[in-house]
């Protein structure tokens, strides 16, 4: 668990370092309040909720068997985006993430032989990696002359893409043989990858020169097959909604 | 004491500013003296012109000024120039026209404006500007629409001494005149603002403002909504290009004018306000990055002009200005990476934040507008700019090997 948050902390880190950098790369690229050149590319660090929808079989065991909630699969999400602008109005969007949501749970129905709960952690863990274009509604900003180009404020845009999601889901703890009764401790493990679709829109707020605020409500759509340690379970359901807010720079 | 120093500093600068505002707001005094002149009076000296060209005088007169070349001593001809924004006709090598002078609303520099129409019976429209620099420089800047293309001619002045009033045996025209004239100067020469880049884009052409901006070479600051407002005015991108690039010398490279060996056996043609290089030369010089300017005399449509091949001409109406250069306006972003430049035909250039790194009274940006000259070397104050990015200065300074050194 610990190893876990630890990773999770070294990913954030390095996506920040990233994103300092690219922005102390830019320093000084324009004037007061404009850039000397329309950008071409953003670099976005962003952050936000995933709630997922787990409405699938096996989640309906875990939470019938477990004291877990499907919101219990909801986690934060950290991740980046490079945007490459192929049109006054269009980007293509190429993002990762990484969002893990790992509960404590205990069997509703069985104890161990002191009353104590039978407890164990699972985890849903997904790193989607997708391609989107991004359109956006109003023009990003103006030029004036050859060296000016000055940002708009507010800009709504709407997103659309696929990828692949790579995708976790296990549970290590003690268990209950629903046979014997005996409790002994295991990993149940699927670790795999499938493809996802995204839709999404949000809004682009500049600050100052370089520096772009944004709000976006990303949907993804993904369907994933379950290892052999979960026998019989139809595909997980991997869709979420994911509510995010991000600083990108650009240049 | 550095406290000090900036106190009586900055103090008289303030009193100049408010002797010279209380001057140029009132151009008309009772004896019909038009004080927006004043920083003018006195006798000037072609930057980068040939020994032989004398002075530029401008003296008091009724209601404008009298405008006199002198040369070893004689008065070789004389204008009075009124600016009253009335034509006055004028004409030179063949063309006829008329011409006008006005000054700015605050009075610091005089906008020119000229038609002619020549033998062949295509007609010359140009706009200008005359503007101070320094306390001790203007800067005489001229657009002409040449067969549809604007050309530009910048000539830069330098105040004469006493040395050289005495070589030329005249008396100095701003003698008496004292605070006047000083605190004129100094008013006129402070850093323009925005405000005067609109202003003068609603006075002369884009490519005037252009090369006034950018021969005068003051940062501005400007802002995105500096950059709104001025594009809303209706000024032009060119113009706002060089507001951005003057105001960034470490992100832009600002060239303007040429140099003498680039047009070397051009002879000058000269008569007042439309002074130029024999055209010959053509393209082979002053081009530059998306337009330049060519070697139009600037009477004719082509570059040649086969009565004043090779010699000095001109005094076409009275008198003559000299030692003028096509102004070419060169402006594109700095190379990240490079420091110093090696010019073809111009050699080394160092890197930072000027463009030919030579002294300048302010700004930094035109180091081709008359620097050449001989007499301007020495008596420039001031430093080619600020960058962080660019070729490391020693501190050093070269000089030519003495003759036969080697």
């Amino acid at each position: 668990m610990a190893g876990m948050v630890r990773s999770g902390a070294v990913r954030a880190s390095i996506l920040a370092l990233i994103f300092a950098a690219s922005a102390a790369a830019v320093d000084a690229q324009g004037g007061d309040g404009f850039l000397f050149r329309e950008p071409r590319v953003a670099i976005k660090f962003e952050t936000g909720y995933g709630i997922q929808r787990a409405q699938s079989d096996i989640f309906d065991f875990v939470i019938e068997e477990h004291t877990l909630d499907r919101r219990d699969f909801d986690s934060p999400y950290i991740g980046g985006e490079v945007s490459i602008k192929v049109a006054p109005r269009w980007d293509i969007a190429f993002a990762a993430g990484f969002q893990s949501a790992s509960t404590l749970s205990e069997f509703r129905e069985f104890v161990d032989q002191d009353d104590l709960p039978i407890e164990q952690v699972t985890e849903l863990r997904l790193i989607p990696v997708t391609a989107a274009a991004k359109y956006y509604l109003r023009p990003r900003g103006r030029s004036i002359g050859r060296f000016a180009w000055i940002p708009e404020s507010v800009v709504p845009f709407l997103s659309a893409g696929i990828g692949v999601v790579g995708y976790r889901f296990e549970q290590e703890g003690d268990f209950v043989d629903y046979e014997t009764l005996d409790i002994f401790y295991d990993r149940f493990t699927t670790q795999k990858q499938t493809l996802l679709a995204r839709g999404g829109a949000g809004v682009d707020v500049s600050i100052g020169r370089q520096f772009v605020l944004t709000g976006e409500a990303r949907y993804g759509y993904a369907r994933g097959e379950l290892g052999a340690d979960f026998s019989g379970f139809g595909d997980i359901d991997l869709d979420g909604l994911q509510l995010l807010a991000g600083v990108s720079v650009r240049f | 004491m550095m406290r000090n120093d900036s106190f009586v500093t900055g103090s008289l600068t303030s009193l100049c500013f408010a002797v010279a505002l209380s001057l140029f707001a009132q151009p008309l005094e009772a004896q019909n003296r038009d004080m927006r002149w004043m920083p003018f009076i006195g006798c000037w000296e072609a930057v980068g012109a040939d020994d032989t060209i004398g002075l530029l005088c401008f003296a008091e007169s009724d209601g404008g000024v009298e405008l006199s070349n002198v040369l070893n001593g004689e008065v070789v001809s004389t204008e009075i120039l009124a600016a009253d924004g009335q034509r006055r006709s004028v004409a030179a090598e063949g063309c006829d026209g008329w011409e006008t002078v006005e000054f700015s609303a605050d009075g610091r520099r005089a906008f020119t404006r000229t038609e002619f129409t020549c033998a062949e019976g295509d007609a010359r429209s140009g706009t200008g500007v005359m503007a101070f620099t320094s306390p001790t420089f203007w800067v005489d800047v001229r657009v002409l629409d040449v067969g549809g293309e604007e050309v530009a001619w910048v000539q830069e002045y330098l105040l004469a001494g006493a040395d050289r009033l005495a070589e030329e045996e005249i008396e100095d025209p701003s003698q008496g005149l004292g605070i006047a004239v000083t605190s004129g100067r100094v008013a006129a020469a402070a850093p323009i603002t925005l405000d005067d880049v609109e202003e003068a884009s609603t006075r002369m052409g884009a490519r005037a403002v252009e090369t006034w901006v950018v021969a005068l070479g003051d940062p501005l600051d400007v802002s995105a909504e500096d950059l709104v407002r001025l594009d809303e005015a209706g000024v032009s991108g060119r113009v706002i290009d060089a507001v951005v690039a003057v105001s960034h010398p470490d992100r832009f490279m600002v060239e303007a004018g040429t140099t003498v060996e680039q047009i070397d056996g051009a002879g000058p043609t000269h008569y007042r306000g439309y002074m130029g290089y024999n055209p010959w030369a053509g393209p082979a010089w002053g081009y530059g990055y998306e337009y330049g300017a060519f070697g139009y005399a600037p009477f004719y449509r082509y570059g040649y002009s086969p009565l004043r091949y090779g010699y000095p001409y001109g005094y076409g109406y009275g008198y003559g200005y000299y030692g003028s250069r096509p102004g070419v306006v060169i402006i594109d972003r700095r190379p990240r990476e490079s420091n110093g430049r090696v010019y073809a035909g111009r050699g080394y250039r160092q890197g930072g934040t000027a463009t030919g790194g030579a002294a300048r009274p302010r700004g930094g940006s035109i180091p081709s507008f008359g620097r050449t000259g001989s007499r301007s070397g020495g008596s420039i104050a001031g430093s080619a700019g600020s960058g962080s990015r660019g070729s490391a200065r020693t501190g050093r300074t070269a000089r030519r090997r003495p003759p036969g050194g080697r």
